[in-house]
């Protein structure tokens, strides 16, 4: 097996890359895009440290691995109202670029 | 053995993310998503996580891939194809980003965790995840399910056309 730093160090870089994209994409869908990256990085840390953790009683040692499921489902959720949100938007101002969808801007 | 396909999947999933992150054609960075999402899954299978593996394939890259493409569809400007442009903080952001990425690989690098707890993975991951979710994370599992009905009605109620 691979020593467990590989998996650790290839999620934070996941994250960092994600972590540009979502500061510096225009298009908000660009923007969510790159929030799913980190989110994927970050159930991969939770994936590689599974078997660390202490053993449970009923799941043994896959507690990380049914956390995972659970912040899958509410990540897809997530995703789901977000477009919803941008559809919105883009009826309103017909854009959703975000340097143009600026009224809250002083 | 497992080394090499570790390098391979982490060699995709960086090119795709790279990709995703500062592509130009908008629908080439959901595709590009979509193969990072399928290299991320198959990272799940190295860890031993198989039932994970294949429900990340089914929610994301079945379900939210498909989802961005027909929000891509609906918000479609004519000039947004073909030139998806940065905002003007590119290089604070990479610094930012590089980093946030150099501390975290140190800090797994220098962490010292020690030997692995076990020597064989366990064989089957279905049957173990299917007990301890119905015994032991049941709240966690019905609070999921509320989670998804009220993010349903809440992108219905978002979504929908104003009345006149």
């Amino acid at each position: 097996m691979i020593p467990i730093h590989y998996l650790l160090s290839l999620s934070g870089m996941l994250f960092a890359i994600g972590l540009y994209g979502a500061l510096t994409r225009r298009n908000s869908i660009g923007i969510l895009m790159s929030i799913e990256i980190m989110y994927n990085a970050g159930l991969l840390n939770l994936i590689a440290l599974a078997r660390w953790t202490k053993p449970t009683p009923v799941s043994g040692l896959l507690g990380g691995q049914v956390s995972t499921l659970f912040i899958l489902a509410v990540a897809a959720s997530e995703v789901a109202i977000g477009l919803a949100i941008i559809v919105a938007v883009y009826r309103d101002f017909s854009t959703i670029d975000t340097e143009k969808v600026n009224l809250m801007k002083w | 053995m497992s080394a090499a396909a570790f390098f391979v999947l982490a060699a995709i999933t960086i090119f795709c993310a790279l990709w995703v992150v500062s592509g130009r054609n908008l629908f080439h960075n959901v595709l590009m998503l979509s193969v990072f999402l399928g290299g991320i899954a198959g990272l799940y299978l190295l860890a031993g996580a198989d039932f994970v593996a294949l429900a990340q394939v089914m929610v994301y890259v079945g379900g939210v891939v498909v989802l961005v493409l027909f929000a891509i569809m609906l918000t479609l400007e004519v000039t947004d194809i073909h030139l998806t442009q940065m905002s003007h903080h590119n290089v604070l952001a990479a610094f930012v980003a590089v980093g946030m990425g150099l501390v975290m690989t140190l800090v797994a690098k220098t962490t010292p965790f020690g030997a692995a707890p076990q020597g064989r993975p366990i064989a089957s991951t279905v049957a173990v995840i299917g007990t301890s979710v119905t015994k032991e994370w049941i709240v966690a599992f019905e609070v999921v399910g509320l989670i998804l009905l009220v993010g349903l009605v809440g992108a219905l109620l978002v979504g929908r056309k104003e009345q006149p």
